[in-house]
């Protein structure tokens, strides 16, 4: 809806009955005020000659108390300036004895004004005069004004409100033009804005793509390291066992000699087991051999054995694809570390299974939980990127025991 | 809306005019005298006629007012103020019914012989002074449209009517109502003009040079118009002013005989 046609209800309501009376002020009003000031002004010099002629006529009434009104002569000179051009005036004067004694002037339609005097011989009234004068030319007068308001009146009154009616029109108009320009400008933006936001979405595929190839190639190298450790180191280092073993049975079981290889043993003991270790640590092995439930369940139950906590396991037995199995298994590696080294728990639940159309680890804590303002350091950190490279999200929260707990959610497949 | 139109009304509409009361009149009192009065130029023969009457008939108490005009005189006469109306009728007027009729006189334009102008003037030069918007070295004296000479000079010289109004219109011309005002002005004046009767002219002896206007001096009748009830004394006076002796003086005087 235009303004120009929401603004016409009430240019109705309101603007219309001003105008309409702003139009009658100055159709009617103002007719009527000059008729009325001009039929005054009339009226006063009727009165002010009314007055002059009864004041005279008091003089002749004081010399001819008997004869003065009928003294045509006396009271003719009085009055002649008024009853002639242009003044044209009707003078009449009463007595108490007969009315229209005197009467000069003009008759017909002069006399439409009139006013009264006394006129006073001594204590006694002796008379009144009345003027009249015409009003014809005011009436005239008004008649013309009463035709030139009523135009002026009709004029100012559509004026008021068609004027703004025309002034909203154009700002409607313009406005108009204003909202043409300003679609054209959106669209335009639109259109940069979905071709960047496209552009945004194919980099950030790409990145997706390049973080879930990242994941991949360093699961791989870190697979790659596990054997090569297994493999070539551990041979080595159990071949060497092996030939320790057999150098034991050939030195004497009493001297130095023997402690010797003995703490040699050991030495290629503890290297076995860092190795097997460190190789465990890069990529179980269960994760390729047995799967992602078996290899969270083995490896929870190591670290808690080796930490002194009490665990509870909540696993399904649905198999995630690699992708999202390495990232499950490595943010559950780092939540479980971060437990250990900082929690001072006492219990940890490990549960895994599908939510959303996806994969959900949660792992919860009964520890300190996180300090205030504080998000988890750089390990949690790099477990948020990893889960958001892979399509998902990482939560750290308090946990329901007054611990942490960490949610992490997958997509069900990373491509 | 519904208080702006009764107080367009009340705009529009005039007041009515504050008409002030008269006292109630009071009852006419009986008078000893016989009031007469009129136009002036009969008040003044009726004056000397009411000398000579009353120096014959004593206690005759007659009183002649100064002039009313004929109009207010006859007004006057019918509301009782009057016992006698004085009027002068003149070419082309009807005298009322009643009247009796008691001279006639002749109008003409006198001139006081201060002015220095005869010889000079004619009733053409005159007319024409009349109708002058400049006065000139003339100053007219005029009497009044209601004047029954200055009526008879019109209907003799129409041309006159009209600078005889516009001359009291724009009050270039000295206007004066009082017959003895006008005779003092006429003596004293240089160069003062103004209608005049021969009878008046020869009943105050004034010195004036005088023209006639027209063919022929217009005629102006001079004549009575009594009160119904007029009394005894006025109808006595009337029978001797009309009768062989009054008229002997009224021509004595100056003035005509009655017209028919």
């Amino acid at each position: 809806m235009t303004a120009a046609r929401a603004l016409a209800g009430p240019l109705l309501r309101r603007v219309a009955p001003l105008a309409v009376l702003a139009g009658l002020v100055v159709a009617v009003v103002l007719p009527a005020l000059y008729q009325r000031l001009s039929l005054d002004e009339r009226a006063a010099q009727a009165g002010l000659w009314a007055r002059q002629v009864a004041s005279r006529a008091a003089v002749l009434a004081s010399e001819r108390p008997q004869l003065w009104a009928y003294d045509r002569v006396h009271l003719g000179t009085v009055v002649r300036p008024l009853v002639s051009e242009p003044v044209f005036a009707r003078v009449r004067l009463d007595t108490p004895a007969a009315e229209r004694v005197f009467e000069a002037g003009p008759a017909g339609r002069v006399g439409e004004v009139s006013a009264w005097a006394v006129v006073q011989a001594g204590e006694q009234v002796a008379g009144r005069v009345e003027v009249r004068l015409p009003a014809a030319d005011i009436r005239n007068q008004v008649k013309l004004l009463w035709i030139s308001a009523g135009i002026a009146g009709l004029l100012l009154a559509a004026g008021l409100f068609f004027l703004p009616m025309a002034a909203v029109r154009r700002g409607d108009a313009r406005n108009d033009e204003l909202w043409a320009a300003l679609e054209e400008a959106n669209a335009h933006l639109e259109a940069r804005v979905e071709a960047r936001t496209a552009e945004l979405k194919h980099r950030e595929r790409q990145l997706s793509e390049l973080g879930a190839r990242l994941v991949a190639v360093q699961e791989e190298e870190r697979a790659r390291i596990s054997r090569d450790l297994h493999d070539d180191l551990g041979q080595s280092l159990t071949g060497l066992r092996l030939r320790l073993t057999t150098l034991e049975a050939l030195v004497p079981a009493e001297g130095p000699a023997r402690r010797h290889v003995e703490a040699a043993m050991g030495a290629v003991d503890a290297a076995v087991e860092q190795v097997r270790h460190l190789a465990h640590g890069l990529r179980p092995p269960a994760l390729d051999a047995l799967g992602l439930p078996a290899a969270l369940r083995a490896h929870a139950e190591r670290w808690a054995a080796s930490a002194g906590l009490a665990l509870t396991l909540d696993l399904a037995a649905d198999e995630p694809p690699p992708g999202p199995a390495e990232v499950l298994f490595r943010v559950a590696q780092e939540a479980l570390t971060n437990v250990a080294r900082h929690a001072q728990a006492t219990r940890v639940a490990v549960v895994f299974g599908r939510a959303d159309d996806g994969w959900r680890l949660v792992v919860e804590d009964d520890g300190r939980g996180l300090a205030p303002g504080r998000v988890g350091g750089l390990g949690l950190v790099g477990a948020r990127e990893r889960a958001e490279q892979a399509g998902g999200y990482l939560d750290v929260e308090p946990g329901a025991a007054g611990g942490v707990r960490l949610l992490l959610w997958l997509p069900e497949d990373l491509s | 809306m519904r208080r702006l139109f009764p107080l367009l009304l009340l705009l529009a509409c005039e007041p009515p005019p504050d008409v002030p009361g008269l006292p109630p009149p009071r009852p006419p009192s009986a008078r000893a005298e016989v009031r007469l009065a009129g136009d002036a130029v009969v008040t003044g023969l009726v004056q000397r006629l009411a000398e000579e009457f009353t120096a014959r008939n004593p206690g005759a108490l007659l009183v002649v007012e100064a002039p009313l005009g004929g109009r207010g005189a006859l007004r006057a006469l019918q509301d009782g103020v009057l016992d006698a109306a004085l009027l002068a009728v003149g070419p082309g007027e009807t005298a009322p019914a009643g009247a009796i009729g008691l001279a006639s006189t002749r109008v003409v334009l006198a001139a006081g012989r201060a002015t220095g102008l005869r010889g000079r003037w004619s009733p053409l030069a005159l007319k024409a002074a009349l109708t002058t918007p400049e006065p000139g070295p003339l100053r007219f004296i005029l009497r009044g449209t209601d004047d029954p000479l200055q009526r008879a000079l019109v209907v003799a010289s129409p041309a006159l009517g009209p600078a005889f109004e516009r001359a009291q219109v724009e009050q270039r011309w000295l206007t004066l109502a009082d017959d003895a005002a006008v005779r003092d002005a006429l003596r004293a004046t240089p160069g003062a003009v103004v209608v005049a009767d021969t009878g008046s002219l020869a009943l105050h002896g004034l010195p004036v040079w005088s023209v006639v206007v027209g063919d022929a001096a217009p005629v102006v009748g001079l004549s009575l118009q009594l009160r119904p009830d007029a009394p005894d004394r006025l109808r006595a006076f009337v029978a001797w002013a009309t009768g062989p002796d009054g008229q002997a003086l009224v021509q004595e005087f100056g003035y005509g005989s009655p017209g028919p």
